[in-house]
C-alpha cells in the first residue's frame, strides 16, 4: 500500500499541534510556581486549560445554580464542537495528548518496513456499547451537580491531568535533577563553575499519590491495548462534545473510495462504521489516521470535494440512508445512571459517607481543616474547588497538600495546608491568583494577609519552654505576624510563648519549625474568616483582629504589646 | 591566642625600640601592632564605618591574606527590608566583601543557612545584589544537606557532633558579620549566635542540648578570626524576627575577639530600655569561661572614632 503525501500533512500537522499544546500546557503549569510575579502577560492566565474543560463549564454553574464566569470559555469549547466535532480531543486536550505520548513511548518498533509505525498499529475494538460507558457517566455527573454536589473532579480530564503532572510527574523531574545536580556538584567546583556548583533544587512533594498512581497506571498502561480507552469509553467531557458533534460541518468527506477498509481498521475510537463512508462524528476525535492511510481520498473539511470518481456512493454519505448504529446509550440507561449519579450526591449531602464533613446539613465542622486563604465558605467551596492542583502547583512552601477524607468524600482531593509540610508565606498570594473556579478568591496581597486561616494554640506538655524549662522559643522568632508573645512564668527560669489569637494569621510558621518531633503548637481553623464576597480587611477589623507584618505597635517592649514588667528582666536574659 | 598576641607585641615593642621604625602590617594601616585595640567602635556612614574600624585594628591585611578562601557570615534569614533591622545592613557586607577581595583573597563566599524562605529573605534584605555588584554568584542560601559535611566538636560538652558547610569546614577564614540585635531565647543575637547559619541541624541545640552550652561548643569550634557587628541600626526588642523598636546609633563594633566584640555590643546599647551588662547573657559568660573571648571589656583596650 503506497503511503499518500497527505499521511505526513494531515497527521504531522495533527501531532504537532497536539505536540505544541502539551508543550504550552506544561509551560503556564511552570509559570504558576511564578504566579502573580508577572512572567505572563494578563489576558494570559496560567490556568488556562482548566478553563477550558467544557464539563467543568457546565456542571460547576449547575451546582452552584450561578454563572462562574471564568469557567465560560469551557462552554465556547462545547460550542466549538458544533462547528469542528471533538476537535478539542485530537489536537488541543492535554490528557489525550498524554495518551498518545505513552502509546508511543510504549509501542514496538515495527520489524519490518512494511509494518505501520509506531502509533500507528491497527488498534484493537472496543465493543460499541463499552462508549456508551461516557454517556452514562456525565448524566451521573449532572445529576449530581443538580442536587448541588460537585463530584466532577472524578473524572474531569483537564482537572485530573493537571494534577497528575503537578503532584507526580514534576516532582520526579524534580527529584532526577537534583540527583544529577548533586552528582555534577564534585565536577562543577574543581572546573569553578559557581552558578552550577551552588544551584539547588527544591523537591515538591504532595499527598494522595496513591490514587493518581493506581489510576493513571491503569490508564496508561491500558493504552497500549485499547489505545483511547477513556476517551472511547469513559471520558465525560468527550460525552459532551460528543452530544455537541452530532454532524459538524468540519467533518471527515470521502470520495474516491476504494473499498479497502483501512480506515475502519486503524480508526482509533471506532468511530467508522462498515460502510466506511458514514462516520458517527460523536466518537470521532479528529485524529485523521483515516485520512493517512486511505489511498483514495479522504479529507477533513467544510465542504465536500469536487469531481467524484470512483466505485463507492458520492460524498461523505451521511445520508438518511446509512444510519449507523449509534453508541448513545438508550433513554432508561440514561435515567438509571442520572438516578444512581443522584443518590451518591444524596448520600454525600446526608454525610452518610462521613460523620466528619463539614459541608453535610448540620453537622460538626471539623476544626483541623485549614483551607488555602482566601477560600469561600466550605459549602461553596466544595462544589467550586476542581481539584486541579494549581493551587498546590502555585504554592511556594509546598504546604497545600491535596486530601483523601480529612473533608469527607466530598472533599477528597481538595487542597489543605499543612503547616509541618510548609506554613502560608506572608508575602504569597499566588494560589488564588490560579485557581480557575474562583474556590479560591483572587485577593491582592493586602486583603490575602487579613484572611485568617486559624489559630495557634500552644501544647505546653511538649513545649520545651513550658516543661523542661529551656531556651527556645523558635516559634515566636519565625512568626510574621508577631502573635507570639514572650513572658516570665513564675517558677520558670526561661521566658515561655503565648500566643495572642487576635495577631494570629493562622499560617503555621512555628508549627513548622517547632523543633519538638510532634510540634509544641498547633494550628487550628480557629477563627478563619472565609468570604464569598467583600473586603477581608473590613471583616478583619469588624472581628479586632490586628493582622499586621509590621504593626504601627511595633515599638511596644515586648512582642504583642506588653511593657516589660518592673523587675523583670528582657527575654533571654539571665541575672 | 592571648599569648601569641602579647609575645609579637613585645617583639614588635623591642624592634620599634631597636630600629626606631614603626612597625607596619601587611595592609596600609600605619598603627603598630602593639597600638592595635582589642575593640574597634567607628560611628559613621555604614561603608566608611566599617572600613575605619577593621583598619583601626590593623586592616583586613591582618586577617586575610592573599590567595586564602574566605567565608563572610552575615545575617540574611528574615524577608525583611534593611531598615527593619533583622539582617545585616546590605553596605556593610559588601565593604567587608571588597576588602576581602582587596587583602587579595582567592576565594569568598557570603553564606548563610535559612530558616524560612531563602528567596525573599536574599531579594528583600538587598544583601545579594549588593554582593553581585562586586562579584556576582558568591551569596547563597545552602537549604539543601548535600553542602554539609558531619564534623565533630571535639572539646565541646554537649553538642560533640553536627553537619557543617563544606565551604566552612575548607575556608581559612571565617568572619562574622551579623546586626545587632535582641533574640528571644538568647537574649542577644550577635556573632556567636550567627555561627548557628552555618550548621545543618538547629533543632538540636533547642531540643536535645541546652542552647547556652551548645552556642558555646560552636564558638570553640568555629571561631571567627574578625566579628564586625553591624550596629547601624538596632533592632532592641522583638528579635530576631521583629517587629521590633529600632535604635539607629549608627556605629560599626569590630573585634579579632568575638566574644568581646559580643560584651561591647551588649553593654553599648538598651535591650528592651533596660542597660544590661554581658555577664548577663548565658553564653557570653560561659565563652568567656571557657577562654574561647573576654566579656571583661572594660579591661580591654576600646578605640572609638567617627568618620
Amino acid at each position: 500500500m503506497r503511503r499518500r503525501p497527505a499521511f505526513r500533512s494531515a497527521n504531522s500537522g495533527r501531532r504537532l499541534a497536539q505536540g505544541l499544546s502539551l508543550l504550552f500546557f506544561l509551560y503556564l503549569l511552570w509559570t504558576m510556581r511564578a504566579a502573580g510575579s508577572g512572567c505572563l502577560p494578563d489576558w494570559l492566565p496560567p490556568d488556562l486549560y482548566l478553563r477550558l474543560d467544557p464539563l467543568a463549564a457546565f456542571a460547576v454553574p449547575v451546582a452552584m445554580r450561578e454563572i462562574i464566569p471564568p469557567l465560560l470559555p469551557g462552554l465556547g469549547v462545547a460550542l466549538l464542537a458544533l462547528l469542528f466535532g471533538r476537535i478539542f480531543c485530537g489536537y488541543i486536550c492535554p490528557f489525550g495528548a498524554t495518551l498518545d505520548l505513552a502509546r508511543f513511548l510504549g509501542a514496538r518498533r515495527p520489524a519490518k518496513r512494511r509494518d505501520p509505525s509506531p502509533g500507528h498499529e491497527v488498534p484493537a475494538a472496543t465493543p460499541r456499547v463499552w462508549h456508551g460507558g461516557k454517556y452514562l457517566l456525565l448524566a451521573a455527573l449532572l445529576a449530581a451537580a443538580a442536587l448541588g454536589v460537585n463530584a466532577v473532579f472524578a473524572a474531569s480530564p483537564i482537572p485530573l491531568i493537571t494534577r497528575f503532572y503537578a503532584t507526580f510527574i514534576l516532582p520526579l523531574a524534580q527529584l532526577a535533577g537534583k540527583q544529577g545536580l548533586d552528582l555534577l556538584r564534585p565536577a562543577a567546583d574543581s572546573l569553578h563553575l559557581d552558578a552550577l556548583s551552588y544551584a539547588q533544587l527544591a523537591v515538591r512533594r504532595f499527598d494522595a499519590l496513591f490514587f493518581i498512581l493506581v489510576f493513571f497506571g491503569a490508564l496508561l498502561t491500558l493504552e497500549h491495548f485499547r489505545p483511547r480507552f477513556w476517551c472511547r469509553c469513559l471520558c465525560p467531557a468527550g460525552a459532551l462534545l460528543a452530544l455537541f458533534s452530532r454532524r459538524p460541518p468540519w467533518r471527515r468527506r470521502v470520495s474516491r473510495c476504494t473499498g479497502c477498509g483501512q480506515c475502519r481498521e486503524h480508526c482509533p475510537t471506532g468511530a467508522i462504521d462498515a460502510s466506511v463512508f458514514h462516520t458517527d462524528h460523536r466518537e470521532c476525535i479528529a485524529c485523521r489516521r483515516c485520512e493517512a492511510v486511505c489511498p483514495g481520498v479522504t479529507r477533513f473539511s467544510f465542504t465536500s470535494s469536487r469531481g467524484h470518481e470512483g466505485r463507492g456512493p458520492l460524498t461523505d454519505g451521511a445520508g438518511r440512508r446509512a444510519r449507523a448504529r449509534s453508541g448513545l446509550p438508550g433513554r432508561r440507561q440514561f435515567l438509571q445512571a442520572g438516578l444512581a449519579g443522584a443518590g451518591c450526591a444524596a448520600c454525600s449531602l446526608l454525610g452518610l459517607d462521613s460523620l466528619q464533613q463539614p459541608a453535610a446539613i448540620g453537622l460538626i465542622r471539623q476544626a483541623a481543616l485549614l483551607r488555602p486563604p482566601g477560600a469561600v465558605p466550605e459549602e461553596d467551596f466544595l462544589r467550586l474547588c476542581l481539584r486541579c492542583g494549581a493551587c498546590m502547583q502555585a504554592c511556594p512552601s509546598n504546604g497545600l497538600q491535596p486530601t483523601y477524607f480529612a473533608a469527607g468524600v466530598a472533599g477528597m482531593f481538595s487542597p489543605v495546608l499543612v503547616p509541618r509540610r510548609g506554613p502560608c508565606e506572608a508575602n504569597c498570594n499566588a494560589c488564588g491568583q490560579v485557581c480557575p473556579s474562583r474556590a479560591l478568591r483572587r485577593l491582592p496581597l493586602d486583603e490575602k494577609q487579613r484572611a485568617k486561616l486559624g489559630a495557634a494554640v500552644v501544647l505546653p506538655k511538649k513545649c520545651l519552654a513550658w516543661e523542661q524549662d529551656r531556651r527556645c522559643v523558635v516559634c515566636q522568632e519565625v512568626c510574621p505576624y508577631g502573635a507570639i508573645s514572650l513572658r516570665p512564668e513564675p517558677g520558670r527560669q526561661v521566658p515561655v510563648p503565648f500566643v495572642k489569637p487576635q495577631r494570629c494569621f493562622g499560617c503555621g510558621a512555628c508549627e513548622c519549625h517547632c523543633p519538638v518531633e510532634s510540634p509544641a503548637i498547633v494550628v487550628e481553623a480557629l477563627g478563619a474568616l472565609r468570604l464569598r464576597t467583600g473586603s477581608y480587611i473590613e471583616a478583619a477589623r469588624d472581628a479586632q483582629l490586628v493582622l499586621e507584618l509590621e504593626p504601627k505597635d511595633a515599638i511596644h517592649l515586648l512582642p504583642g504589646g506588653e511593657a516589660l514588667p518592673d523587675g523583670a528582666l528582657p527575654p533571654g536574659f539571665t541575672e | 591566642m592571648r599569648r601569641r598576641d602579647f609575645l609579637k607585641w613585645q617583639l614588635a615593642g623591642a624592634a620599634c625600640l631597636a630600629t626606631g621604625f614603626g612597625l607596619s602590617s601587611v595592609s596600609d594601616a600605619n598603627q603598630a601592632p602593639a597600638a592595635w585595640p582589642d575593640v574597634a567602635i567607628a560611628k559613621g556612614d555604614p561603608a566608611k564605618a566599617v572600613r575605619a574600624a577593621v583598619d583601626a585594628l590593623g586592616g583586613m591585611g591582618r586577617f586575610v591574606k592573599a590567595g586564602q578562601k574566605v567565608v563572610i557570615k552575615p545575617n540574611m534569614s528574615f524577608a525583611r527590608a534593611p531598615e527593619l533591622a533583622t539582617n545585616t545592613h546590605p553596605l556593610v557586607v559588601r565593604e567587608v566583601l571588597v576588602m576581602c577581595k582587596e587583602a587579595g583573597a582567592a576565594k569568598v563566599r557570603v553564606l548563610d543557612h535559612s530558616l524560612q524562605d531563602p528567596e525573599q529573605a536574599l531579594v528583600l534584605s538587598g544583601i545579594r545584589d549588593a554582593c553581585d555588584s562586586v562579584e556576582p554568584g558568591i551569596c547563597h542560601h545552602l537549604m539543601d544537606n548535600s553542602f554539609y559535611q558531619e564534623a565533630s566538636l571535639p572539646d565541646a560538652v554537649e553538642m560533640r557532633t553536627n553537619a557543617f558547610m563544606k565551604d566552612v569546614l575548607e575556608a581559612d577564614v571565617l568572619i562574622a558579620v551579623p546586626v545587632a540585635k535582641a533574640h528571644g531565647s538568647a537574649g542577644v543575637s550577635l556573632a556567636m549566635k550567627g555561627q548557628m547559619g552555618l550548621i545543618w541541624d538547629r533543632k538540636v541545640m533547642h531540643g536535645r542540648y541546652s542552647l547556652d552550652v551548645s552556642l558555646a561548643d560552636l564558638a570553640q569550634r568555629l571561631k571567627p578570626q574578625l566579628s564586625i557587628i553591624d550596629a547601624t541600626r538596632v533592632l532592641t526588642t522583638g528579635g530576631p524576627g521583629g517587629p521590633g523598636k529600632i535604635i539607629t546609633p549608627g556605629e560599626v563594633i569590630a573585634s579579632a575577639d568575638p566574644v568581646a566584640a559580643d560584651a561591647t555590643a551588649v553593654a553599648s546599647y538598651e535591650w528592651y530600655g533596660r542597660v544590661m551588662q554581658p555577664r548577663q547573657v548565658a553564653h557570653i559568660r560561659l565563652a568567656h569561661a571557657r577562654g574561647i573571648g573576654r566579656m571583661d571589656i572594660e579591661k580591654l583596650r576600646t578605640q572609638r572614632m567617627s568618620v
